[in-house]
């Protein structure tokens, strides 16, 4: 009996020690640091409104890596340990992302399911998230999603004190080419020219550049919901 | 003035060994068991829809798309009551839901050989919600699990076992092992 105890002590220990589930401080966890700041702002907004508008409360989680399980796994454990929602309600949604395994993941709600299908949710994942991500337009494909899912909360969402506007997928105009060839000549004559000619160089790029933010601010907060029993969808880009 | 005070004094010590617990966590494992039951009813309730849409494409496949129709009638019939739960029923349950799922898989596999049915939106709708309720019953078993580790940890380990044996007498409630036709079952997923 007392083996078996200490057995099961050393499993459980080892169950606890395996995942590394944060608690969200921010409704934009980013722990890989994928987003700059202004980003980070612009999402924290969008969610804001969400909020506002429709009562859910919508969280994202950026990790680096799976820790070895599944998506689905570390996505109900993040839920119900930070119990998204409101209680009665239970209105919670979490989108996450891990980067190194390209995966990406809509847990819903129970409260939400009517209004987020898993088929709703597939979709998303399908036409807005796997393009985007593939192209590293992590921001875009997130701020879409969002006003996509507040959307079919409630039909009269709009943004009204966010900045975004959803990013036109234009075809390469004229212009554009000539200007892409206009690079490619000052990229190659700085490379070959003389090393006095790193004043071609531009600052940093886009994506990877923040770190974590944890602006805080009020709008926060506001758990103690739960009441997640796996709906939603999965995939990979 | 008293015995007042060893009747509290007997209350305070009880609270602690499982009078209250004890059927705490056994309403725990009734709730979890009935989301099982009902995120597989779930599933089962997907099935007809899901057999139609295929049988408009895949004709040819009527012995696979049979096997689908008796292996949910089957599973349909096993209904248990948290009364009735036990490691036999349990069982018996885990048998006919792990038949299924290899059914269902083998149906989503024969479905990769038909583009038409694949693209139809009614059918993708379906593959999406088929997948969602697959991970909605990992999600309720999981819960099940925990909550039967909770309760036959109470009712096996000293002292509240003590408890158990006086007043309740109940037996520990069955876990869910992993059948062989589950573990065998292809997984539903989708391919990019």
């Amino acid at each position: 009996m007392k083996k078996a105890f200490l057995l099961y002590l050393f499993l459980s220990f080892n169950l606890f020690a395996e995942l590394t589930i944060p608690t969200f401080n921010h409704a934009i966890y980013d722990e890989a640091g994928l987003l700059t700041s202004q980003e980070v702002q612009q999402l924290d907004v969008i969610i804001r409104e969400v909020r506002e508008q429709t009562k859910a409360q919508m969280q994202i989680w950026i990790t680096p890596d799976l820790q070895g399980t599944s998506i689905e796994d570390l996505s109900i454990k993040a839920v119900e340990k930070n119990k998204l929602g409101d209680k009665a309600r239970d209105d919670g949604l979490l989108i996450v992302l891990a980067l190194k395994d390209r995966a990406v993941r809509i847990e819903v709600g129970q409260g939400l399911e009517g209004n987020i299908t898993d088929y709703l949710s597939h979709q998303i994942i399908k036409e807005i998230f796997v393009p985007s991500f593939k192209r590293k337009e992590f921001f875009e494909g997130l701020a879409q999603s969002l006003v996509v899912l507040a959307k079919n909360i409630d039909p009269n969402f709009s943004l009204k004190n966010s900045s975004y506007t959803p990013k036109q997928q234009k075809k390469p105009t004229l212009t554009s080419i000539l200007f892409i060839i206009f690079a490619i000549i000052i990229f190659i004559l700085n490379r070959i020219g003389p090393t006095g000619a790193g004043r071609w160089h531009s600052g940093r790029g886009g994506y990877y550049g923040g770190g974590r933010s944890s602006s805080g601010g009020g709008g926060f907060g506001g758990f103690g919901g739960g009441g997640f029993s796996g709906g939603g969808s999965s995939g990979n880009w | 003035m008293k015995n007042i005070f060893l009747i509290l004094t007997a209350l305070l010590i009880l609270t602690g060994c499982g009078v209250q617990s004890i059927p705490m966590a056994k309403n725990e494992v009734d709730a979890s068991w009935a989301e099982v039951m009902n995120q597989y009813k779930r599933r089962n309730d997907l099935i007809p829809n899901l057999v139609e849409t295929v049988k408009g494409y895949a004709k040819h496949e009527s012995g696979t798309l049979e096997a689908v129709v008796n292996a949910r009638a089957k599973a349909t019939a096993i209904n248990i009551d948290p009364t009735k739960l036990n490691a036999e029923t349990m069982q018996k349950f885990q048998n006919a839901q792990g038949a299924l799922s290899q059914a269902l898989g083998k149906l989503m596999m024969i479905t990769e050989n038909y583009p038409d049915l694949k693209a139809n939106a009614n059918f993708q709708a379906l593959q999406a919600q088929l997948e969602g309720t697959e991970n909605r019953t990992t999600v309720a078993r999981n819960r099940y699990i925990e909550t039967v580790k909770n309760f036959n940890n109470l009712i096996t380990v000293f002292p509240t076992s003590l408890t158990n044996r006086m007043m309740f007498h109940h037996e520990p409630k069955p876990q869910f092992t992993i059948s062989e036709a589950e573990q065998a079952a292809p997984q539903v997923k989708f391919g990019n």
